[in-house]
């Protein structure tokens, strides 16, 4: 499903509503508290990863990649600072590299949403810890995660069979 | 996506997926075992161990007080009493910090990602095993 044929006005309108949606699915996860959110730092639900994957399989890849840039940079400078801006960076920089494997590999038609929502989550927990680790120059931080690994496998499903019923929703409406 | 790809009975799973989940918990699993055997167990006293964007700073844990760190632009006050450390109060966006609770056992740790400080206990055994070059914003740039 490239949009290769679709117009640059339509492709445009569709990446801003997409950036838009991972905005206030941001903002709107914040509202959310995990119970294990002082145990493990970093344990998000990780709601506006579901635009980026939808993107990724509705439009493409780059505009996935630039849609996720812009919504690090946009929802750190309304929500987060200036420190957490580089963490999500890494996180989302990590997640974007293992959804291109997925999305441009041969194995793109073994693996839905969920199984790319999980890799996107699950890498951007591994990329976050990492930069963690050079920031505090510790490797004692990667303790943590396991337990994230864990919870990336839990949200990334939940994330990724929303995308995915997104997927199918938008296959079946005609253009 | 087509409808060509294959799921697994009745869920919406498919194969890859499977493999994905596996395959991630499976590090998990990994990693668990390998930080279980390096787990530190020496004996002596202990030490709350903080570091921040002004460097490495020891505290024993039995004597009980309260001080500042700063890291960031943030302020944590951070209190040691009966043995354990923990975060009194912080001024940073998230205090997860202040949520995470008491720790006095080697291993266990405190984050604040928005003060880059991070708090640890060490024993006088295995004191060394975190390391801190007190170089703490190289990344921010």
């Amino acid at each position: 499903m490239r949009s290769r044929a679709e117009s640059g006005a339509k492709r445009l309108a569709l990446d801003a509503a997409l950036l838009g949606a991972a905005l206030l699915l941001s903002y709107l996860e914040s509202f959310i508290p995990l119970p294990l959110a002082g145990a493990v730092p970093g344990i998000k639900l990780g709601f506006a990863n579901i635009a980026v994957i939808l993107c990724a399989y509705l439009i493409s890849m780059p505009d996935a990649a630039a849609l996720s840039l812009c919504r690090i940079v946009i929802s750190a400078v309304l929500f987060g600072s200036v420190t957490s801006l580089w963490f999500s960076l890494a996180g989302g920089a990590a997640a974007l590299a293992v959804l291109a494997v997925i999305i441009y590999s041969p194995l793109r038609n073994h693996i839905s949403p969920i199984g790319a929502s999980v890799a996107c989550a699950a890498a951007h927990n591994a990329g976050q810890l990492s930069a963690a680790c050079f920031v505090f120059g510790s490797a004692d931080i990667l303790r943590y995660l396991p337990a994230l690994l864990i919870s990336a496998v839990i949200f990334g499903s939940i994330t990724g069979v929303i995308a995915g019923r997104v997927i199918t929703a938008a296959g079946s409406i005609k253009r | 996506m087509t409808g060509k790809v294959k799921r697994i009975g009745g869920l919406p799973l498919t194969v890859g997926d499977a493999l994905i989940i596996l395959l991630v918990l499976a590090a998990a699993g990994v990693m668990s075992a390998a930080f279980a055997f390096d787990r530190p167990d020496g004996e002596g006293d202990r030490y709350a161990v903080v570091i921040s964007p002004d460097g490495r700073k020891e505290v024993p844990l039995d004597i009980a007080g309260v001080f500042t760190v700063n890291g960031e632009g943030h302020t944590l006050t951070v209190a040691v009493e009966s043995g354990s450390v923990y975060v009194l109060d912080s001024d940073c966006p998230d205090r997860i910090c202040v949520s995470s609770g008491r720790i006095s056992e080697p291993g266990e740790m405190i984050v604040c990602l928005p003060a880059k400080i991070m708090i640890t206990v060490e024993t006088e055994a295995d004191a060394g095993s975190v390391r801190a070059d007190g170089e703490i914003d190289a990344v921010a740039g």
